[in-house]
């Protein structure tokens, strides 16, 4: 009962200081601003760099969040919806394993389990960190015996059990390309042209850029939709370089509706997806997706009839990923915590704010990690990778969420989503001159695994985490905004969350023109 | 119990007369965060959690006890936000201490369910051991997760952990609707009043309630 008293008389007594205050107080230091713009906040951005066109580009958004009284806009739920051509890491693997040691030189393994991938043809396939499957080397064939016929003999004998990648792809590349200037005919002793490869972009420094291959000729010739700029004897070209294809993602509303067929429609099933692995309860090791209706896939089979929403895995990472725990950015925040919940912090009265910087890493699908708490994968979604902020003990994360774009089939957009940031949970509470929330999050364009990847390994074009499409005019417009997941919260006004780029046709210019701004 | 709600009805009037305040009636769309209705009675601390009550099970004989939906607020928020922003807090009990564990009940941000976690003390110093490798479990009956991830918060868990703490008012408990007389401890963001008359009009309702609540405490 004297507790009751005691608060009694606190309110009472908090009731009277506050009513002179109310709206006659005099003004303290300014509020946050809220916003992604230079214009309005100091060095704020929402920019990528390189910005032209079929680059590695990094990505940094830096805003302020009011956290004031009526006007505060702190969200731990929130998404930065990327340039629409911005594009992640694309492509998957199927992981094969050989059944004997294969000897220095051969052309040929047996590979463990090959089931659904006899159709594979053309498509790259690596031994990450082990000798004796050479730069560029693909799978020609694989037989319904699990005969692998490689593209290149083997370096270096090659133990048993082995694990090889092959990508989920028929893009590839050959350093034995004979070009002539003005002539649209090139020829690949080694490349295996097939009818298949037909619309496939070409690139290398003797052919100018947008070239397609426009028809196919022989196994050794085809013919290009623009004439080669040099002559060579022995051009290094890649075939596909900007193909889009499915990438390994993880997918949390699956339903196992009988033995052989998996419905998830956030898994959005590709032609490229036959012959991947696909993991998650209720499915056996060693499935792998035979074919696909609309939201079904069909799978080898033997798998147990488990209601969605069920999380699975599709595919395992291309040779060319980066690899699961690599540094992929930093995240830099500035919150005024309360001192009574984090030790060390200001007092809440002087309103300033603590500063803190994390470091993110990238979690492959398959890999996710972290409690629940924070590490959620938002419903209904895929996401082809985790950005994982290591901190003391309860980690949290953002999910690169990738769309089919409907506006541009074949293409994807991607968000990187922030399911509960914990940002209120410590944070002083809002007064009228509350410093707000200051959020700096960069995603580099590659990672320190792929930069170390040697030139020629996997699937050409996708040895970086972040790029930019390719453009034919050298140019393009298009748009980057940060938005509110929380229904009852809006990042106002939106122009300042939203950042247009605008970059020129014609040769690349070397400047920051979708950077700082 | 009554105390509580006596007080957080003084506190949800006191807030609501200081967020009707003219500077602070300049509302631009955002509202409170009430996604967390779903669950009646939970008290909340931001950031999607709120929580209806806690199991705290000693580690043998003795019979386990009940942290009702505040003191389960408190408690986790008296060490989560250590386990985010501490720095070099990480640290594992002396394995003579006696391990509590506590089984969290409420909405996780979305799963609704129980987390577990550990507690031990030497009467000064905590330890909080929150598995980082665990599902909110939805279901009863399944094993806890094992004692990982032991970290030193605040001193003040030592109280919440006996029930004896009180909700610390952040940004997250000040912008978030809650569905209880308890948890309307928590500063409301409520912009229903933008004039100076209201505010006016609520301080004198305010003191209304309050003289009456005091004469019926002194005649019970």
């Amino acid at each position: 009962m004297q507790r009751f008293r005691s608060r009694l008389i606190a309110a009472a007594v908090a009731m009277t200081l506050a009513a002179p205050l109310m709206g006659v107080g005099p003004a303290a230091a300014a509020p946050a601003t809220n916003g992604c713009k230079n214009s309005s906040v100091g060095g704020a951005e929402i920019g990528h760099y390189p910005a032209q066109p079929a680059s590695q580009s990094g990505l940094r958004v830096s805003c302020t969040f009011k956290n004031n009284p009526g006007s505060n806009i702190v969200s731990g739920k929130f998404r930065i919806k990327d340039f629409g051509n911005a594009q992640y890491h694309n492509g998957g693997a199927r992981t094969i394993t050989n059944t004997a040691a294969i000897a220095s030189g051969a052309t040929t393994f047996t590979a463990a389990n090959c089931a659904s991938a006899t159709a594979y043809v053309n498509r790259p396939i690596t031994a990450v960190g082990v000798i004796g499957i050479p730069p560029r080397t693909f799978v020609k064939s694989i037989s319904g015996a699990c005969l692998v016929t490689l593209s290149n003999p083997t370096t270096a004998a090659i133990v048993a059990s082995t694990s090889f990648k092959i990508d989920n792809a028929n893009a590839r590349s050959r350093a034995d390309v004979a070009t002539t200037t003005a002539s649209t005919t090139i020829t690949s002793a080694t490349a295996n042209f097939t009818a298949a490869d037909v619309g496939l972009s070409v690139s290398g420094t003797e052919v100018p850029s947008g070239t397609t291959i426009a028809a196919f000729v022989n196994v050794t010739t085809v013919t290009l939709s623009a004439a080669a700029t040099a002559t060579s004897a022995a051009a290094t070209i890649s075939f596909g370089s900007s193909l889009l294809t499915s990438t390994t993602r993880q997918a949390n509303d699956a339903g196992i509706t009988s033995a052989t067929v998996i419905n998830s429609p956030a898994a959005k099933w590709n032609a490229a997806d036959i012959g991947l692995k696909v993991t998650g309860p209720g499915i056996p090791a060693n499935t792998f997706i035979v074919s696909f209706v609309g939201a079904n896939a069909t799978t080898t089979g033997g798998m147990t009839i488990t209601p969605a929403p069920q999380i699975i895995v599709i595919g395992d990472p291309s040779a060319t990923a980066p690899n699961s725990t690599d540094q992929a950015g930093l995240q830099g925040v500035q919150l005024d915590l309360s001192p009574t919940l984090v030790a060390g912090s200001e007092d809440c009265a002087a309103e300033n704010a603590e500063g803190f910087a994390t470091v993110a890493r990238w979690n492959n699908p398959g890999s996710f990690t972290g409690s629940a708490l924070f590490n959620t994968q938002p419903t209904g979604t895929k996401a082809i990778g985790q950005i994982y902020f290591d901190t003391s003990v309860a980690d949290f994360s953002a999910f690169v969420i990738e769309t089919n774009n409907p506006f541009a089939p074949g293409t994807f957009t991607y968000d990187i989503v922030f399911p509960n940031a914990p940002t209120t949970l410590a944070m002083c509470p809002g007064t009228a001159t509350s410093p707000g929330l200051g959020f700096s999050l960069g995603v580099q364009q590659q990672t320190l695994s792929v930069a170390a990847l040697p030139s020629g390994t996997g699937r050409p074009g996708t040895a970086q985490l972040r790029s930019l499409a390719p453009s034919a005019t050298g140019g393009y417009f298009s748009t980057a905004t940060v938005v509110s997941d929380d229904p009852l919260i809006t990042f106002t006004p939106a122009s300042e969350f939203t950042r247009d780029c605008s970059y020129p046709a014609g040769p690349a210019q070397v400047n920051f023109k979708c950077g700082n701004g | 119990m009554r105390s509580r709600t006596l007080a957080g009805l003084v506190a949800l009037l006191c807030t609501g007369i200081l967020t009707a305040s003219p500077v602070q009636a300049q509302d631009d769309g955002q509202a409170p965060d009430t996604t967390l209705r779903e669950l009646p009675g939970a008290v909340t601390i931001g950031n999607g959690f709120s929580f209806t009550g806690a199991v705290i099970t000693p580690p043998a004989g003795e019979n386990p006890r009940t942290l009702d939906a505040y003191q389960a607020a408190v408690f986790v928020q008296s060490w989560l936000p250590t386990s985010i922003f501490g720095q070099d807090v990480q640290k594992d009990p002396p394995p003579d201490l006696p391990v509590y564990q506590i089984d969290i009940m409420g909405n996780w941000a979305g799963p609704v369910g129980t987390i577990t976690v550990y507690f031990a003390t030497d009467g000064t110093t905590p330890y909080v051991a929150f598995p980082q490798d665990q599902a909110v479990a939805t279901e009863p009956g399944g094993p806890p997760p094992l004692p990982a991830d032991w970290f030193v918060p605040p001193a003040r868990v030592i109280d919440a952990f006996n029930g004896e703490a009180e909700l610390v008012d952040t940004a997250g408990t000040q912008t978030t609707t809650t569905t209880t007389s308890e948890s309307a401890a928590a500063p409301s963001d409520d912009d229903s009043g933008t004039s100076l008359g209201w505010t006016w009009a609520a301080v004198a309702a305010a003191g209304v309630v309050l003289v009456g609540l005091v004469l019926r405490w002194r005649s019970s």
